[in-house]
């Protein structure tokens, strides 16, 4: 660094050369929501239209509307309702995956665990007679224990998450069905049933408890000190630690959140249909992460809303169920989501290149996000 | 003087085939600026690390107040009152500038929430005492340049109740002006009865500040000098090898 007053200003340090006169112009009189400043990107407007959640609910409201001139019973009272109610069981999934994304971790098993937990679930009801109350709880036990099972290779043991949780994905269908012997489970207890089926305020008990856990997790991660200490894992879990962080703690705990919601989702299921059926949830981890990344839950970890998930889910659902009513071929909807999925990683993917100064972090992503070359002697 | 602020007594470090550290002894006094000067892998940055409970020694004791200490871990030792402002600055990209300054110490609310407008308005003072034009305590840090992200990562060191400070290279990235905060941050420090281990390849700077100099070189401490019995060209001797040992 020269002492010459001319000196030509490098990306680096030109918005340093007027700090002799400026002090921090935060200092006194702090609006509640953006700073003054020379930025006019941190001005009020600009910084709603700058969330990540805008850039799902424009497209959201752009389908919908598309969809709806070209089919107005896209909008009726019944094909919302039964959207959403469909969209319940995927969406307490995503609500955990959430979090453990911000977190920098993700889960594939969440399906398998679902099953597992729902097939436990039914086989004590149906076959041993319990009550409701404990069938239940066991369940989500099942659903806990696998998510500390995942927890603890892949943050303890320092296996890559994709590994051990396609390891469980197969480990917990393949006990689901031997606990299954590879049928269905049924009947079930009326009451059980009745409380996935019944109709209440217009949608279902699963529907609601979806919305019920996405704006609790969302306000948790907006404002709680578990939500500020999951976004610093996440964004670099290393500083976490230094600051005082047990980040390893905070992945596990998230790893049995998720556990946990996905037996919940796998209750809930058993309870709507009725029946335990040992292939359910297949498939449901890559809707639960293509909703993720839609919702703008950013690759690199440490930012995303769950707000953002829950829009990304709708997204996905409203192509689902649009191209029906388009009488398009079903098969389609795969090829839709698959474009979706591509187009808003890859405007994450952008914009992170734009705020970071031009370099594609892809090579760190990749390292990242499999683990390759993750060994404990880095957990400074 | 009384009883030393952070004593390091015996440490020695191996990573693999590289003994980083060896029976090093080290001794910050109360109310003393301490510069730790040495070429690129003198071990600086490992001494560092294990003062702050990052790295634990493989041998040796650290003594805290006149008591043997386990610095298991960075939060053990920032529950001492040591605070590190470290090399890669250890800031969260994603988040705010408010955020990292008081990453895992936030002020709460109800003990479970962030009291997110205070910790704004909070942050927002740390930086006005180091004069630094960060446009706003909400930038996220990934925005900002390496002058910016540096004076967060010391914004964070000084937002903790702390009574030593271990600075590693804290002015790398600074631009002169700033570097001339920081110096009078640390004078500032120090005035304030607070204990100082700076690290820093600028000469300059240390003889600014220091009140001692130690030299390492090879994981050993070779030489420690009040600043006003050395000059510069006896610490560049030591630190090159040019002049084997000195202890004042």
């Amino acid at each position: 660094m020269t002492l010459s007053p001319h000196r030509t200003t490098s990306s680096a340090d030109e918005p340093l050369k007027r700090t002799e006169t400026m002090t921090v112009s935060t200092s006194t009189v702090q609006p509640p929501r953006a700073a003054p400043s020379t930025r006019s990107a941190d001005s009020r407007l600009v910084s709603v239209l700058k969330a990540r959640e805008i850039s799902v609910l424009v497209p959201l409201i752009v389908l919908i509307v598309a969809f709806y001139f070209v089919n107005s019973n896209f909008l009726s009272s019944q094909n919302i309702s039964t959207v959403l109610r469909a969209s319940a069981f995927v969406g307490i999934i995503a609500v955990g995956q959430t979090i453990l994304m911000l977190a920098g971790e993700f889960d594939l098993s969440v399906g398998s665990v679902a099953a597992l937990s729902g097939t436990v679930c039914a086989y004590g009801l149906h076959d041993w007679h319990w009550s409701i109350l404990p069938a239940v709880l066991v369940g989500l036990l099942v659903g806990a224990v696998a998510g500390l099972i995942n927890g603890l290779l892949t943050v303890k043991v320092g296996i890559a998450a994709l590994i051990v949780t396609l390891g469980m994905l197969y480990a917990a269908r393949g006990l689901t069905l031997v606990i299954s012997k590879g049928v269905a489970i049924y009947p079930l207890p009326t009451s059980f049933g009745n409380f996935g089926q019944d109709r209440i305020l217009g949608t279902s008990w699963p529907f609601i408890i979806f919305v019920v856990l996405a704006l609790a997790a969302d306000f948790v991660i907006r404002q709680s000190l578990i939500g500020s200490k999951v976004l610093a894992t996440g964004g670099n879990a290393q500083a976490a630690r230094r600051a005082g962080i047990n980040s390893d703690r905070v992945k596990i705990a998230c790893f049995v959140f998720v556990g946990v919601l996905s037996g919940l989702a796998g209750i809930l299921l058993v309870s709507s249909i009725g029946t335990a059926d040992p292939t359910m949830g297949t498939g449901y981890e890559l809707q639960v992460i293509a909703a993720v990344f839609v919702g703008g839950v950013s690759l690199f970890g440490g930012t995303g809303t769950v707000l953002g998930t829950v829009l990304g889910l709708l997204v996905i659902q409203a192509i689902n169920s649009g191209l029906v009513f388009l009488e398009v071929d079903i098969n389609w909807t795969n090829v839709a989501v698959g474009v979706l999925l591509v187009i808003a990683v890859s405007v994450d993917v952008i914009r992170d290149r734009q705020e970071s100064g031009g370099k594609l972090r892809l090579r760190a992503l990749i390292l990242r996000r499999t683990g390759i070359g993750r060994s404990k002697s880095m957990a400074g | 003087m009384s009883e030393a602020a952070l004593q390091l007594r015996g440490a020695c470090k191996t990573f693999g085939h590289v003994r980083a550290l060896q029976d090093v002894n080290l001794e910050l006094h109360q109310n003393e600026v301490l510069a730790l000067v040495g070429d690129n892998g003198a071990g600086k940055s490992t001494l560092v690390k294990i003062l702050s409970g990052v790295e634990q020694p493989d041998t040796g004791e650290v003594i805290v107040g006149g008591e043997v200490v386990r610095l298991a871990s960075p939060a053990a030792a920032q529950s001492l009152g040591i605070a590190t402002v470290y090399q890669d600055l250890a800031l969260v990209d994603p988040r705010s500038v408010a955020a990292n300054i008081y990453l895992g110490r936030e002020p709460r609310r109800l003990g479970m929430f962030v009291d997110y407008p205070r910790m704004y308005r909070d942050a927002a003072t740390v930086l006005t005492r180091l004069r630094v034009d960060i446009p706003t305590v909400r930038a996220q840090v990934r925005k900002l340049s390496g002058g910016q992200r540096q004076a967060v990562a010391i914004a964070r060191a000084l937002a903790r109740e702390s009574n030593i400070y271990l600075f590693d290279e804290p002015t790398a990235a600074l631009g002169v002006e700033q570097q001339a905060n920081v110096n009078q941050l640390i004078e500032d420090l120090k005035n304030d009865g607070s204990s100082i281990v700076l690290i820093s390849h600028n000469l300059e700077h240390v003889f600014e500040v220091a009140d001692r100099i130690v030299v390492m070189r090879n994981g050993r401490c070779v030489a420690s000098i009040a600043k006003a019995d050395t000059t510069r060209h006896e610490v560049v001797g030591l630190i090159t090898g040019a002049i084997a040992q000195a202890v004042a």
